[in-house]
């Protein structure tokens, strides 16, 4: 949008004026602007469908599904991380650092890793393909919805039905 | 400026669960969103559904009206909003259930049509669908809705300068598409 709105020097108050009567002669000649009739029952029609108990709009519901959606690729992410600790380095790394693995965090680190080496080294033994995999599925579902979500249901027509 | 203080009034009714109150704002704003949304989208039944959503999502956003603003220019921030982002699903929406709907025969153009095309403003119509969204927008704010540079850069979130700078250049390509000899450019 930086070239549409690329600052122009000749535009002053005078070329802003002179503009804005050329625009309203401009419209003026082909009976412009004009409000379009909507249809008659349409605010009938807005009323018949707003909900009878009003429901503000708290954000919650909406902002929740990105908010779980980040932190659940965060958290895959730590996983295949400590899985890649235990492959390059000690299975036991992790633990350790929680203070070894008799403890009850450390335990968990312990097992977490453990479960997250065959991930890692299947990711390394098939490389960059194995990655195409849910890229393409992710391509291919995003697609889908994009076509479904925006496809006009309604017929083109002119207002005033 | 009692105007103003009447919708003020009526919004903090309707925010206290008074849903006549926000019906009296439906009647009176409902034809000013559907101008605004057929401008933009081009299409009278996408204009009802736009007006629909509209005032559906300002009866949930009441609580953050501010009464310090016109009723109305808030409405069309919700709108403006609403076009563009339909404009970009639009140009996603590669295939349209109209293109594999081939069977389906194309409705009659009625004589509404017919005398809007004789009268020319189908011409201004196909040169405001012509327009970048961004110029379009302004355009029709400023001249469908009579709204200031300002009110509209409080909508649309620009500042004037830049409000002033998509008018300007909304005019020049108006007046290529539409500026000629009178003759209704096809």
């Amino acid at each position: 949008m930086r070239r549409l709105d690329e600052y122009d020097p000749t535009l002053d108050e005078a070329a802003l004026t002179a503009d804005e009567a050329a625009t309203r002669a401009l419209l003026a000649r082909w009976g412009e602007p004009v409000a379009v009739a909507p249809p008659r029952d349409l605010a009938v029609r807005v009323l018949a469908s707003l909900p009878a108990e009003r429901q503000p709009a708290t954000g919650g519901p909406a902002r929740w599904p990105r908010a779980a959606a980040l932190l659940t690729a965060l958290a895959f992410a730590l996983w295949v991380a400590l899985g890649a600790w235990g492959v390059l380095g000690n299975s036991m790394g992790p633990a350790r650092v929680a203070g070894g693995p008799d403890g009850g965090l450390g335990q968990l680190l312990l097992t977490l890793t453990l479960a997250a080496k065959p991930l890692v080294n299947l990711l390394a033994a098939v490389g960059p393909a194995a990655l195409l995999v849910p890229l393409v599925l992710g391509a291919g579902a995003w697609l889908w919805w994009r076509l479904v979500r925006g496809a006009p249901l309604a017929m083109r027509s002119e207002p005033g039905r | 400026m009692e105007q103003q203080a009447e919708e003020a009034a009526l919004v903090r009714r309707a925010v206290a669960g008074d849903q006549s109150a926000f019906a009296v704002l439906v009647q009176r704003y409902s034809g000013a969103i559907f101008n605004q949304a057929y401008r933009m989208l081009g299409d009278s039944h996408e204009a009802e559904d736009a007006v629909q959503e509209v005032m559906l999502r300002a009866y949930r956003r009441l609580e953050s009206f501010d009464p310090a603003r016109r009723f109305v220019t808030w409405l069309l921030t919700i709108g403006s909003n609403y076009c563009i982002d339909r404009l970009r699903r639009r140009r996603l929406a590669w295939l349209t259930l109209d293109d594999v709907a081939l069977w389906l025969s194309s409705p009659e153009p009625g004589p509404e049509r017919v005398a809007l095309v004789a009268e020319g403003r189908m011409a201004v119509q196909r040169a405001l669908q012509a327009l970048p969204d961004a110029y379009r927008s302004v355009t029709v704010l400023r001249y469908w809705h009579d709204l200031s540079y300002q009110e509209i850069a409080e909508a649309l979130g620009l500042t004037e300068a830049t409000v002033k700078t998509r008018l300007h250049r909304a005019r020049k390509m108006l007046e290529a598409a539409i500026g000629g000899d009178g003759e209704i450019p096809v």
